[in-house]
């Protein structure tokens, strides 16, 4: 299979599997050419596009597209030249989408505000890269970079990848499961947006998507509504840090109560791709944060114990590990070349 | 500070006003690398005040809260350092007593570590300060700081950093030994609130810079002055004053030379006509070499923080290794715990020496 085929059927896999969970969705011709429009100052007759998503966002009336940039390296490939080579091939792409009446016609939807930002995909297709791949990232110097105000582009590198491919299959296992965890069908779940009190939550109902801000976060959050119980709902926290410690379950138990999502009807469940230690300090954190809560709690009944109704809430959220998957995108490079 | 963060989910309000309070340790650059940790580059037009606005947007879990806090804190601007010395031979038990007492008193709201080598008693206290005006994630700031009673045969000298707060612990202890020995303490300072006289006050200061031994005078690169009302007639005291600012770089002009040349200060015309004027040193910061090894350049600094009247005297001393060329970078740095002692103390001992020969005079 040549290069494009194989940029073609990664980016099929990302789009009909990957991404399609974080309810992205797909718009245009996949791994397309199209004309630069600053031939001269980028060096380059076109840009690639090898594949285009679309969310809206929450906190503006706005739609972001993502133009992609998809790499499959080999441990060794993965270098600070390269992906600096790629950041800012990326950053000229991003520069020209938002001028390019050709990418527009073939990518944008009429009548829409909206916002590129380009996601550069560095997947190892060897499986053999445990390095810190962020360190990869010091040397690109933002001056060389091109895109423009309001604009960003994204690098997502094999073990940001690794987590989000590691959500992606929790989810569909558990839409599959027959067990009392099942999650329902995508049309009844939605990634949590937080009310903002620096910013309202603009498209609260229109947008759904986990986006670029919430995948590279720590905590990944999908809200769901049993469609079998239209008063049942569930959260899933799906938590990224490897070494979190007591405070830090202690912090996400508060901004999930917050936020509103500790409540009687709601179940709360928390998933790590870790375990080692965690379980310990989710214990401890729980069991502090509701010591915090009962500081002065005491109910009039004598029947009752001296514990809060919302301490009983906190201490029915479960926190459970994953199982770890490695998906093959690409068995061979992609993308070593530089226009 | 994590206890209450970690109880209290931080909203984009409050991360917005921590990134934006500190434009200096906060800066575009360090934002872009808080992005970047996430793989988020913003687009290089982006102002840091546009910054600040889409990071507060993003979610932080706890630890990551803490880091931007961390990185919001100043390291504590090095203190200056004073000293009171205490008359009489007070025991060490004594001194580690009160202490004990002290810890006990402020338990919960300081944390207090001893220890002792040798003939020293060295005090930590460890101590939050709160603006309570300030939004939860900026208004705490910690410090430690460092007491040290040196017992001599004779005396104790108390090393403590030029802050209120080293003042208040150190009163507090000598007030607890008081009352262990039923008997009041006698205490040395440097104060030369008593000496009226011009040439007197910048004298202290001559002496001090040419008196060190064992150290050859390089250079005085700063003085602050300051001047006693003429004819009693009561003049602003104003060191932002242009005229003033003038006269500040005359004297250091006259008191380079002399150091350059070798002259007596006394002999300039200049330096006549400054003192005449009522004009007195009241800090300096100069260079000496150490005559030798390690042969370090060190750059001391002493002052009084109460400049009309001459109180408060605090000093410091940081170093610059030799090369192994035999050539110094400038680049002076502060002294790793007790080597900064032996200095310390050299600049203890002169100006003690020169107090009290100024004072007897009077």
């Amino acid at each position: 299979m040549g290069e494009n085929a194989n940029i073609s059927r990664m980016a099929e896999i990302l789009s009909k599997e990957v991404f399609a969970e974080f309810l992205w969705q797909q718009i245009g011709p996949m791994n397309k050419s199209w004309q630069c429009e600053q031939k001269e100052a980028h060096d380059t007759k076109e840009h690639p596009s090898d594949v285009v998503f679309f969310y809206d966002e929450p906190y503006s009336h706005s739609r972001t597209y993502i133009n992609c940039d998809l790499k499959s390296y080999s441990k060794s490939s993965i270098t600070s030249d390269a992906i600096t080579k790629a950041a800012v091939s990326l950053s000229k792409q991003i520069a020209c989408a938002e001028q390019s009446a050709e990418w527009q016609s073939l990518y944008v939807h009429d009548d829409m505000d909206y916002n590129v930002i380009g996601l550069l995909f560095v997947y190892n297709h060897d499986g053999q890269y445990e390095g810190d791949f962020r360190k990869r990232l010091d040397s690109i110097d933002i001056k060389d970079l091109h895109h423009p105000a309001g604009s960003k582009i994204i690098i997502l590198g094999p073990e940001d990848i690794h987590w989000l491919d590691n959500i992606r299959y929790e989810i569909t296992y558990m839409r599959g499961s027959q067990n009392s965890d099942r999650l329902p069908d995508r049309e009844f779940y939605r990634y949590f947006y937080p009310q903002l009190p620096g910013r309202r939550n603009l498209q609260l109902d229109k947008a759904k998507a986990a986006t670029l801000d919430i995948l590279t976060s720590q905590y990944v959050i999908l809200h769901y509504k049993d469609p079998r119980h239209s008063d049942r709902e569930g959260v899933i926290v799906f938590y990224r840090r490897a070494d979190a410690t007591a405070q830090d379950f202690m912090y996400l138990i508060d901004y999930l109560r917050l936020h509103g999502l500790i409540k009687e009807n709601i179940t709360v469940k928390i998933k790590t791709l870790h375990s080692g230690n965690l379980p310990v300090e989710f214990q401890k954190g729980m069991q502090q944060y509701i010591e915090g809560l009962n500081d002065g709690y005491q109910d009039s009944s004598p029947q009752q114990t001296d514990i809060s109704p919302l301490a009983e809430l906190i201490k029915e959220i479960k926190l459970s590990p994953f199982s770890q998957v490695r998906t093959t995108f690409s068995d061979i490079p992609i993308g070593m070349d530089y226009e | 500070m994590n206890d209450s963060i970690s109880q209290n989910f931080a909203t984009d309000r409050e991360v917005r006003d921590l990134l934006m309070c500190s434009k200096q340790k906060l800066s575009k650059p360090v934002l872009a690398e808080i992005a970047l940790a996430r793989g988020i580059i913003y687009s290089p037009k982006t102002t840091r005040e546009e910054l600040v606005e889409l990071i507060s947007m993003l979610p932080f879990d706890h630890s990551e809260i803490i880091d931007l806090i961390q990185r919001r804190e100043h390291p504590r601007r090095a203190d200056k350092t004073t000293s009171i010395v205490l008359q009489g031979d007070i025991a060490i038990e004594d001194i580690r007593a009160v202490i004990t007492d002290y810890t006990g008193e402020v338990y919960g709201q300081e944390k207090v570590t001893t220890q002792r080598i040798s003939n020293t008693v060295e005090v930590h206290v460890k101590f939050d300060e709160i603006d309570y005006a300030k939004n939860r994630l900026i208004r705490r700031q910690s410090h430690d700081i460092k007491i040290e009673f040196i017992k001599q045969e004779d005396h104790t000298i108390v090393r403590l950093p030029a802050i209120e707060k080293g003042q208040l612990v150190v009163e507090n202890l000598i007030g607890k030994i008081e009352s262990r020995r039923k008997g009041t303490i006698s205490t040395l300072t440097i104060d030369l609130s008593q000496v009226r006289v011009a040439d007197k006050r910048t004298l202290f200061f001559t002496n001090l810079i040419s008196d060190l031994p064992e150290f050859r005078l390089r250079n005085v690169t700063s003085i602050r002055i300051a001047k006693f009302p003429i004819e009693n007639i009561e003049e602003d005291f104003d060191l932002e004053d242009p005229e003033f600012e003038s006269e500040t770089g005359s004297l250091l002009a006259i008191v380079q030379n002399v150091v350059f040349s070798g002259e007596n200060l006394t002999t300039s015309p200049e330096y006549q006509e400054l003192l005449h004027r009522g004009f007195y040193i009241t800090g300096i910061r100069w260079q000496s070499q150490q005559e030798t090894a390690p042969f370090h350049l060190l750059q001391f600094e002493a002052q009084f923080e109460d400049t009309e009247n001459c109180k408060d005297f605090k000093y410091d001393v940081r170093y610059c290794p030799r090369s192994s060329r035999n050539t110094y970078s400038m680049k002076f740095k502060r002294f790793q715990n007790e080597d900064a002692g032996y200095f310390l103390e050299l600049i203890e001992n002169i100006a003690q020496e020169n107090f009290l020969t100024l004072t007897k005079t009077i």
